[in-house]
């Protein structure tokens, strides 16, 4: 009797034999744990099918639209400087109905099409899209061997400045060039030196200044020379419509070599703006492309 | 009983039942707490120490996965790349609250969002259009040198008091220092200002010559925003996740990530 009892079950689970029930049951698990997960991704598909109830990280939905639990966190400190926790049921009730409305504005004004009038909105729209366009890129993990590579593409870009201190001193055109310049040699740059030879300092750059100042102020042949000099040293005369100048250099420090080390944060911020701008690019191609863009006769 | 008859089918398939079983139950656990963590108020989180050993479980894995590589497997940030020290009390943006921290990985720091931190930026003093905003004039080496004696007395570490004097001036004046680090030097957590006069350095080590680069070339770090690429759930509990860090709860754990 026994053995009867068993033959049936052993039937059922056995795989190698056809069983009506065990599919039968199978089915049923199936349809039960796709009921499940599409009841989740229900839940959980902001505004985009029938929404069963509101998902935790909202505190409503407008005609499918979810207004988030943060937005709503961040409203209520703006207006009442609470935070949900200390807030009272007519301020959170406020600040809903304020959402609420700004939601219903917001689908009023998509049917309004105040986009194409209002150019602050247009603005506010362009920087959004953007932002999600840029996200892969700005929010991807780059390793060193990229920012390396990068930082060696663009070395010069992360080299600080350089130091100049210099007297620039003017003689009459006339001058005897050669003989400044031993002068000025043999007293390190003295301005009494300079004096002897109707020289003086035209105060062009005061003190110890950076590379880019020091260019302002002396003009770009000037500086070039100057900065070609070791501190210490006095340039060959210079004629400018002004006179003749020689230059004597208190200090020049050049910039610092680029360390990939100090650069680090500077290097990845360009690395991935760079990155951002390219997909930007991308997909601002993709749409044009495909949009129909009739450009004025004028402008073609 | 046999090998053979522990691995008879009906045995097999009660215990992928109880397999199954046990991970629907996991899941529903997890999706009901997740649910129940995002309707509370992100600071009354912590209150509840289960839900904070759960976010902090889920967070510490969203911060293996996202935030090392800038602060670090021990979430002390990085002095070269001015990756701050989450372990610490010293916060550069709010006071340091699960909301606060939100705000951050929600949408970063001059991360290319609408609500990003974004209000401003160390200026490069040294070079010739300091900023990009707004125009500020450079300052000379002389002038960067007197705000560094300045900051360092500010400090209390013995300091030239010729320059600094000269530094409190450019500091209070023509450097405009003191509109978001604040006339005493303090900072300010609502534009990310660091205090100056704490000790804890963002960049460098805290040296003159580290004060000098920060004057002289600007500083201005970015913390990517999260919220296109993680959930609200994510985002809360690496939120919770790092507020623990720096209050006791997850310490232990953090090291096991460090380790």
């Amino acid at each position: 009797m026994q053995a009867e009892n068993a033959a049936p079950r052993k039937k059922w689970l056995d795989i190698t034999v056809i069983s009506p029930a065990r599919a039968l049951t199978l089915m049923c698990a199936g349809a039960l744990i796709g009921t499940v997960l599409g009841v989740q991704t229900l839940i959980a598909d902001k505004g985009k099918g029938v929404v069963v109830g509101v998902p935790p990280e909202d505190v409503a939905i407008v005609n499918g639209v979810p207004i988030a639990r943060s937005d709503f966190d961040a409203e209520l400190l703006l207006n009442y400087k609470v935070d949900p926790a200390h807030a009272t049921p007519a301020q959170k009730r406020r600040t809903l109905d304020m959402l609420i409305d700004q939601e219903l504005s917001v689908e009023r004004g998509k049917s309004l099409y105040v986009d194409r009038y209002d150019s602050e909105l247009r603005a506010i729209l362009f920087s959004a899209v953007e932002a999600s366009v840029t996200a892969d890129a700005l929010t991807a993990q780059v390793d060193d061997a990229k920012l390396r590579r990068y930082f060696e593409a663009n070395r010069a870009r992360y080299a600080g400045e350089g130091f100049l201190a210099l007297r620039d001193f003017v003689f009459p055109a006339n001058a005897d060039g050669e003989k400044i310049v031993a002068a000025l040699k043999a007293a390190r740059g003295a301005p009494a030196a300079a004096a002897k030879f109707g020289g003086r300092d035209s105060n062009r750059v005061k003190g110890e200044e950076f590379y880019f100042a020091a260019k302002v102020h002396l003009g770009d042949d000037l500086y070039a020379q100057a900065v070609a000099l070791a501190t210490g040293a006095v340039s060959a005369p210079i004629s400018r419509p002004d006179g003749l100048h020689v230059l004597y250099i208190v200090r020049n420090k050049p910039p610092h070599e680029p360390s990939f080390e100090l650069a680090r944060g500077d290097v990845q911020r360009d690395f991935m703006a760079e990155a951002a701008g390219k997909l930007r690019t991308g997909e601002d191609s993709f749409f044009v492309r495909r949009a129909n863009i009739i450009i004025a006769a004028d402008l073609k | 009983m046999t090998v053979k008859a522990w691995l008879a089918p009906k045995r097999l398939a009660l215990a992928a039942g109880l397999v199954l079983a046990l991970c629907i139950a996991a899941w529903i656990y997890v999706q009901t707490a997740e649910a129940g963590m995002l309707r509370r108020a992100p600071d009354t989180v912590t209150a509840d120490p289960g839900l904070a050993r759960l976010a902090e479980f889920f967070g510490g894995q969203v911060f293996a996965a996202r935030c090392v590589a800038c602060h670090g497997a021990n979430a002390k940030g990085d002095r070269r790349t001015g990756a701050p020290d989450l372990t610490d009390s010293d916060w550069l943006y709010g006071e340091g609250k699960v909301s606060d921290i939100e705000q951050v990985v929600n949408y970063g720091i001059r991360a290319h969002h609408s609500k990003t931190k974004n209000l401003a930026a160390m200026p490069a003093f040294g070079r010739a259009y300091p900023y990009a905003n707004y125009v500020i004039a450079p300052l000379t080496p002389a002038q960067i040198g007197d705000v560094v004696e300045y900051l360092t007395f500010m400090q209390g570490k013995p300091a030239d008091q010729g320059p600094v004097g000269r530094g409190a001036v450019i500091y209070n004046g023509s450097g405009s220092c003191y509109d978001c680090h604040s006339q005493d030097g303090k900072g300010d957590d609502f534009i990310g200002a660091p205090n100056l006069i704490d000790n804890v350095t963002l960049y460098g080590d805290g040296s003159k010559k580290a004060l000098f680069e920060s004057i002289s070339l600007g500083r201005g770090g970015i913390c990517p925003g999260w919220i296109f690429d993680l959930g609200p759930a994510a985002i809360r509990e690496v939120s919770i996740y790092v507020y623990s860090l720096s209050h006791g709860q997850a310490q232990t754990q953090q090291a096991k990530h460090a380790s």
